[in-house]
């Protein structure tokens, strides 16, 4: 049999097919009452009086329980008579009604809301399905309207009914009924024939059965076509098999139909579309056979909704996780640092850092062991000890520690040594270690900073020694050219002083021994040799006295300021009663931290400037006081009523040789306050002067209080 | 008292200083007699006796010394550091007669067996003190070994 099947061809078969109708036989209609108050009752009988068909009331439940099973089209029956056992009873007889039943209950109740325990109740009856609410007063139209909705339903499960009656009467016909009632109670005698096990067979089927000849004519179906399809037996018996395809699929599977009349066998996968629009995904599969003369198709459709659905969500959850995956990845490629994630049979992600710090080509080079990786790098502790297996921070991850350390490796290309601080953690998952995540900072910048940072220091500290060793140097010569001019003027002193003393006592031979041949004038010039000779003696003692200051060793220690003006004091005695001077010292002086000789040559010469430069005619007047100055220091002042010094001169009184006066009345060295100052200096203080001109002068030194340092 | 025929022995380059001991000398009118030489070369001549000193008649041994530091060719610290390796000469007293007062020449004076040091003077009253002084405490009080003279 070779047809070759077109769209066209299908809609003219299937207008064929519709003009097959079957009769709808009447029956029964019996209307069953159970209700325990007379007022229903007689308001159903009065509405219902017109209708057709017999009310048959019943006392009891059980009554009612019986007359259902031998055959009713609707029971009315009032909520209180479903109380315990009753509704047991009922609920029972239900279920035992044929498959093709379904019994309209109308339940009477009162109006508003039912009591629970009535609902409860009528919820137990819910699941036979068919259950109405018909609310008290009861009125003429509400009762005829609901008996009449339940009476239309009845009748079509009749004709249902008869329907099945007439297949099992006429089981070669080709058309598949209903199979017979599934229900064991329902057994009658025809249920052992073949035809009603294939039809069992049939109907149990998991999914849509069919059987049609080479026009498209259905031969047989099962229940499931019908209910999944919405289509009535009558009308599916007048339907060709792609009238049940959505359009889209229809071409494609009379192809494949035709393939079963050609070759034996196909399938395909097609919207199957039901009488209400819906369209439900189907598998449907067809064989060739042999039924008596004619070859037709014996086929059978799964519903693949719930597998369809399942593979879109599958797709769906594919896309997330695929996004997801996507998105880790680009997480892990934008980390400044270098990224690893695996186990510990290798690294199976990583980013472009993570191969760029270890001079890796791609993710291959480092997808092995973890034990072998670290031989591969060469992972090394900076003391340059090899880690053991054990030691990587990855293997110590994959154990659970959350390792960080700093370590050596070798990159891959180049060969250099890189440092990494290595930190990896475990990858939890559900409670379990499921790899490991290393994320390894480059150290090489940080560490060339270091070693710059290193080299600059001891640069620098090289540096530091030669200058160090430089300014010993400078230092020794600039002491050995102190030494020699010290030398110097001590050779320039010990020198002079022979011809000084030659000088000063041969006048004095001159003077003593001669002077009977000395006329005065005679005597007065010996007398001038004489005294410039002491002079220039004094002259070279004070500079070898200067001289001494700058390098002598101080024994500094704490020493009372009137004591040392006392004993200075004494040592000018001859000068200050000579000059017939007054030296007033307050009393109560502070402590100073000196050097006793220092300090004393200080004083001396300070209070001999005092009552040296005073105007002829005065005598000389000198306080000496002190106070604190600054912190830690104390200021002697030497106060004089001399001549004053203009402040120009302020300074220059302080130099060595720096004498103001040519004057001769004004005797001296000029070397006095060069002394004071330069021995001041040498102790850690300092000397000035305030004067006015004509007014005396007010010398001042600062010394160290002797709290200052440790007495 | 030591005898009035002592014998000092000034050792100095000076002239000047030589002849201002010798004036001192002679106003202080000291008992013993002053031998002068003007450098340590001499000094070391005339104390070992050879040369032009071979006679201890014309140069006796003296009792004392009076030595300058600062002097051409051997410098007193020479003359005192080879007397003191002389056995005869290593008692002889020696006072450092110099015009430095200079802390380090002291300290090496004393350290090569100086058994006194001076300073000369500018002022011929204070020689002639000074003259006195030595003549009363070194061949007065002073006491020293036998033989040394």
């Amino acid at each position: 049999m070779s047809l070759s099947w077109s769209p066209s061809v299908l809609v003219r078969s299937f207008s064929r097919g519709r003009n097959r109708i079957l009769p709808l036989p009447s029956t029964n209609e019996r209307i069953l009452l159970l209700t325990q108050r007379e007022e229903d009752a007689s308001a159903i009988h009065s509405a219902l009086a017109e209708e057709p068909g017999n009310i048959c009331s019943c006392p009891e439940m059980r009554k009612l329980c019986a007359e259902i099973r031998a055959g009713a089209c609707v029971a009315l029956l009032d909520a209180e008579s479903l109380a315990g056992a009753r509704l047991k009873l009922l609920a029972e007889t239900l279920l035992e009604q044929p498959s093709w039943s379904d019994l309209p209950l109308i339940i009477i109740a009162d109006a508003g809301d039912p009591s629970g325990e009535a609902w409860e109740r009528i919820g137990r009856l819910v699941p036979t399905g068919n259950v109405s609410l018909l609310e008290r007063p009861l009125d003429h139209r509400s009762v005829t309207g609901a008996v009449r909705v339940a009476l239309r339903s009845r009748r079509r499960q009749y004709a249902l009914r008869d329907q099945l009656l007439k297949h099992e009467r006429q089981p070669a016909a080709p058309r598949v009924s209903k199979a017979k009632p599934q229900r064991a109670r329902e057994n009658t005698p025809e249920s052992t024939n073949e035809t009603d096990f294939l039809n069992a067979v049939i109907n149990s089927l998991p999914g849509t059965f069919y059987v049609f000849d080479a026009r498209g004519q259905l031969l047989r179906w099962n229940e499931k076509l019908e209910i999944i399809s919405g289509y009535t037996a009558a009308e599916v018996a007048r339907m060709h098999p792609l009238d049940f395809i959505a359009h889209e699929y229809r071409a494609h599977i009379a192809e494949r139909i035709r393939e079963v009349f050609e070759r034996g066998d196909s399938s395909a996968e097609a919207d199957l579309l039901c009488k209400d629009g819906r369209r439900i995904p189907h598998f449907f599969n067809g064989k060739r056979f042999t039924l008596g003369s004619q070859t037709c198709l014996i086929g059978m459709g799964i519903d693949i909704a719930q597998q369809k659905q399942t593979e879109r969500q599958l797709k769906e959850l594919h896309a997330i996780a695929e996004r997801r995956v996507a998105e880790l990845d680009a997480v892990i490629e934008s980390m400044p640092d270098a990224v690893y994630i695996g186990t510990a049979s290798g690294i199976t992600k990583c980013n472009t850092n993570a191969l760029k710090m270890l001079g890796a080509k791609s993710v291959a080079d480092l997808n092995r062991r973890i034990d072998e990786l670290g031989g591969k790098f060469d992972v090394r502790w900076p003391d340059g000890r090899r880690l053991r297996p054990e030691e990587l921070q990855f293997s110590r991850a994959l154990q659970g520690e959350l390792a960080i350390d700093d370590v050596v490796a070798r990159k891959l290309d180049t060969g250099e040594d890189v440092y990494i601080r290595a930190a990896s953690a475990p990858i939890m998952l559900h409670g379990r270690i499921v790899g490991a995540v290393s994320i390894n900072s480059d150290l090489n910048q940080r560490k060339r900073a270091e070693e710059a940072l290193a080299s600059a220091k001891d640069q620098l500290s090289r540096h530091a020694a030669e200058l160090e060793k430089r300014v010993q140097e400078r230092t020794a010569k600039l002491q050995q050219s102190v030494q020699s001019l010290e030398g110097v003027l001590y050779h320039v002193a010990h020198d002079l002083r022979a011809p000084l003393r030659a000088m000063q006592g041969f006048t004095t031979i001159l003077l003593e021994d001669y002077a009977p041949k000395l006329d005065k004038q005679g005597e007065d010039y010996a007398q001038r040799v004489s005294s410039a000779a002491s002079r220039m003696d004094k002259l070279i003692q004070d500079l070898l006295a200067y001289g001494r200051l700058g390098h002598m060793a101080l024994s500094m220690g704490t020493l009372d300021l009137n004591e040392e003006i006392n004993a200075a004091r004494n040592r000018l005695g001859p000068e200050i009663r000579a000059r017939n001077a007054n030296v007033q010292v307050e009393r109560g002086l502070p402590k100073v931290w000196a050097d006793s000789v220092l300090l004393g040559e200080i004083l001396v010469n300070l209070m001999r400037n005092a009552i040296t430069f005073v105007a002829p005619g005065v005598t000389p007047q000198v306080r000496i006081q002190a106070e604190s100055a600054r912190p830690e220091f104390i200021r002697v002042w030497v106060e004089d009523n001399g001549i004053g010094i203009n402040p120009e001169h302020h300074e220059r009184v302080f130099r060595v040789f720096e004498r103001l006066r040519a004057d001769p009345v004004y005797i001296g060295t000029g070397i006095g306050l060069a002394i004071v100052r330069k021995g001041t200096e040498r102790m850690g203080g300092r000397a000035g002067v305030e004067s006015v001109p004509g007014a005396g002068s007010r010398f001042w030194v600062e010394l160290p209080a002797a709290s200052k340092a440790n007495e | 008292m030591k005898t009035a025929a002592a014998h000092v022995l000034h050792v100095d380059d000076d002239p000047g200083d030589i002849l201002l001991l010798e004036q001192a000398c002679r106003r202080a009118a000291v008992a013993f007699q002053l031998h002068s030489v003007s450098d340590g070369e001499t000094a070391i001549a005339y104390l070992g006796g050879t040369g032009a000193y071979a006679s201890r008649e014309r140069y006796p041994l003296p009792y004392l010394i009076l030595l300058d530091l600062k002097m051409p060719r051997k410098s007193g610290f020479d003359v005192l550091t080879w007397m003191r390796n002389q056995p005869q000469l290593r008692c002889l007293p020696v006072i450092i007669f110099t015009a430095s007062n200079q802390e380090e020449d002291i300290k090496r004076a004393y350290e090569a067996g100086a058994n006194s040091y001076l300073v000369k003077p500018v002022d011929i009253h204070s020689l002639i003190e000074l003259v006195k002084l030595i003549e009363a405490y070194w061949l007065g009080i002073n006491q020293t070994p036998d033989g040394s003279s």
